[in-house]
């Protein structure tokens, strides 16, 4: 094996989305628990996963933690085609909930703030998808961008930046913006979509899914669009980044033998 | 691993003959036909793609359109000249030589459950479960001696949250001409839900060839419970080449992974090897529900929100590498001269981008894909208006695909006239 081969975490085969790396190397990340639910795992290096929120019975998905792990937030599963942005506080298990309205409706991929002041997430808007921000009691609801399907948006280690995609020039292309929705710029052309950008803990790198010639691979680019590398590439699917709390690794989902499992990747 | 009921079961296979015939010689499994004309078919797949699929977001993509219409994938080329997909089925693009697309489907209902019906018995009677699936008739005509005669794989009858879809079995033919149903988890464990409720029934009992045979006449007397599904269900217990059919840990590793470990995936397997085995009709449910993202439902493919997340995230990726799959095991097998494949859902999605940044209902056109029993490969067939809301040709409906998948099944329109089945369709013939 080579030092540079992609490293097994999980062994199960179950189909896995979203993995987050903790400060403490924990891994949390959604599985396909039953034909029905989705649920959050927590992974200890070396140990069994444990249920995130063993009470859960709707399915959740995309955990997103601050960089304390004070607070995190979560996309439940609450009705009919309504998903709730769920923000909760670590230690008391204390709920603030963003509820984009009745019917069908719902948030998706949200990103908390470093410093866990807000919550970016995509949300559905008469125009196309929109990235929007709330506070961390899930108030005050600023819409970011306008125009296009927007998504996947990633808060920057320092909070200054978002990367996202979005449709906004054709097809889904990586962009940067500040966080505050204005300098949008288009980060790298490629052909084939690009989808669930990551930053770097050091900021200077982005971890993105690149549909290339028709496989999912994981890739990383500078944010002005220089040092295009692949970090994942295979036969099969590789997809979800999330790097490693010293930047050292890239942990993805990847599709081995038609089973799904978590892997980490050095990360150059 | 085969499951039976709610348990696993280590089925012996020096379970007699005998039980088998006991079983199957209460009530014959399916109605048998005196002369048959020779099936093109011997064996149907049909992928039912349970919520309706976009048909702008896989295989009819409009490029050219307006932002609101054309939606964010790319599109690529396929094996066809001049056909492109979007960009989530490279796999499906790359063998489309191999299949027949359809770009003028249209139905007559915009509610899932009665488009359901109608897509799946080819008449508007369909929506009132008055009139058979072609599944069901398939059964009539050609029935087996051995096996069930319409499959279908699946969690359960489909249904939304409202309630289940009513034109899905036999109609008024009966019970006994509905699908015979049997689970298949992602890890390929096979499941026979039919027999869950029968008394007495345990692991112990089906390890033991005796007390089998005595719960098998104990339960032949009794009527309540021994209806048309148990029957079959312990008569698929019984039978060897059935129990190896549904026991997917026979398959080779490399095949099994081709599949992928989805639920989709594995059953796809389980329907390949059913046909194997001589089963004419197999249904392949998507999902039980339509619903995409709801409390307890299974991911269907009705995406009123999130529709260009779910895509890319699990249902392009997961359709286009079983699909690919299970053509190219037919093929591999020589299977495919001799078995139908038809992919298809209810109805399709609306051109225009709905303000959940997602698509909604649109029975006005969508597409099915064919392969295998003299479908050309790489025929398009119909097409559809720059924006993908109307066929520009003639429009194929639900009939038309009925008796083209009955006549190719045997059913030919004789005897689609003596069994009262969609009168006046005609088959599709451009796609041979």
């Amino acid at each position: 094996m080579n030092s540079s081969d992609p490293v097994r975490l999980t062994t199960d085969g179950a189909a896995k989305f979203d993995p987050v790396v903790l400060a403490n190397g924990d891994i949390v990340y959604g599985v396909l628990e039953t034909a029905v639910q989705t649920r959050l795992l927590r992974l200890r290096p070396g140990a069994t996963p444990v249920k995130l929120h063993p009470e859960a019975t709707t399915s959740e998905f995309e955990a997103t933690f601050t960089a304390d792990g004070a607070h995190y937030a979560f996309v439940q599963s609450r009705g009919n085609l309504n998903l709730k942005l769920v923000i909760r506080e670590a230690a008391t298990g204390k709920d603030a909930v963003f509820d984009p309205g009745g019917g069908f409706a719902g948030v998706r991929r949200p990103s908390f703030h470093p410093g866990g002041e807000r919550v970016c997430f995509g949300a559905p808007a008469p125009t196309g998808q929109d990235i929007a921000v709330v506070g961390r009691d899930g108030r005050d609801r600023r819409t970011l961008t306008a125009g296009g399907i927007n998504n996947w948006p990633a808060y920057s280690p320092d909070g200054g930046w978002i990367a996202f995609c979005s449709s906004r020039d054709g097809t889904f292309d990586l962009y940067v913006m500040n966080a505050d929705g204005t300098g949008v710029r288009r980060v790298i052309a490629l052909d084939g979509m690009q989808l669930r950008p990551a930053w770097a803990p050091d900021g200077r790198r982005l971890a993105f899914t690149w549909n290339r010639g028709g496989v999912y691979e994981v890739h990383a680019v500078n944010p002005d669009g220089t040092g295009l590398r692949p970090l994942a590439a295979a036969a099969e699917r590789s997809d979800y980044p999330a790097w490693t709390p010293d930047g050292g690794a890239v942990v993805f989902v990847g599709e081995r033998g038609g089973a799904s499992d978590l892997y980490r990747v050095p990360a150059e | 691993m085969f499951e039976v009921g709610g348990f696993r079961s280590a089925l012996h296979g020096s379970v007699s003959r005998r039980a088998f015939l006991t079983a199957s010689a209460v009530t014959p499994l399916a109605g048998t036909a005196a002369a048959r004309p020779a099936a093109r078919a011997r064996s149907v797949i049909v992928l039912w793609l349970w919520g309706a699929p976009s048909h702008l977001d896989t295989f009819d993509p409009k490029p050219n359109a307006p932002a609101e219409v054309r939606g964010p994938f790319g599109t690529i080329p396929t094996r066809t000249a001049g056909v492109r997909f979007t960009e989530l089925f490279p796999k499906t693009a790359a063998r489309s030589d191999r299949f027949a697309l359809v770009r003028s489907n249209v139905n007559f209902d915009g509610d899932h459950l009665k488009a359901g019906s109608i897509g799946l018995t080819g008449m508007l009677e369909g929506k009132d479960a008055e009139v058979p699936n072609f599944g069901s008739v398939v059964a009539r005509h050609r029935g087996t001696a051995d096996l069930p005669a319409f499959l279908a794989i699946g969690r359960g009858h489909p249904r939304d949250v409202v309630g289940p879809m009513k034109g899905y079995g036999g109609g008024t033919w009966g019970r006994n001409f509905d699908p015979f149903l049997v689970g298949c988890s992602p890890a390929g464990e096979t499941d026979v839900p039919a027999l869950r409720l029968l008394d007495g029934l345990s692991p112990a009992a089906l390890d033991d060839r005796r007390r089998l045979l005595g719960e098998l006449d104990r339960h032949a007397r009794d009527a309540d419970k021994w209806d048309a599904a148990r029957r079959r269900a312990y008569a698929l217990l019984t039978a060897p080449e059935a129990r190896a059919a549904l026991d997917l840990t026979r398959e080779r590793a490399p095949t099994r992974a081709a599949y992928g470990h989805t639920s989709f995936g594995q059953s796809c397997l389980l329907a390949r090897r059913l046909v194997e085995a001589g089963v004419p009709y197999v249904q392949v449910n998507w999902s039980q529900y339509v619903e995409a993202m709801t409390p307890n439902c299974d991911f269907g493919w009705d995406t009123h929100i999130f529709n260009f997340d779910l895509l890319p995230d699990r249902h392009g990726p997961v359709f286009d590498r079983v699909y690919a799959a299970l053509l190219d095991d037919l093929r591999d097998r020589g299977l495919l001269d001799t078995t139908l494949v038809v992919a298809l859902g209810e109805f399709g999605r609306t051109p225009r981008i709905n303000g959940q940044a997602s698509r909604d209902h649109w029975p006005q056109c969508y597409f099915s894909l064919w392969a295998g029993c003299g479908v050309r490969g790489g025929t398009v067939v119909g097409d559809s208006d720059r924006t993908g809301a109307a066929p520009l040709t003639e429009p194929v409906t639900p009939g038309m695909v009925g008796a083209t998948i009955l006549e190719l099944a045997g059913v030919d329109s004789q005897a689609r006239a003596e069994l009262r089945v969609l009168p006046g369709q005609r088959v599709i013939h451009e796609l041979f």
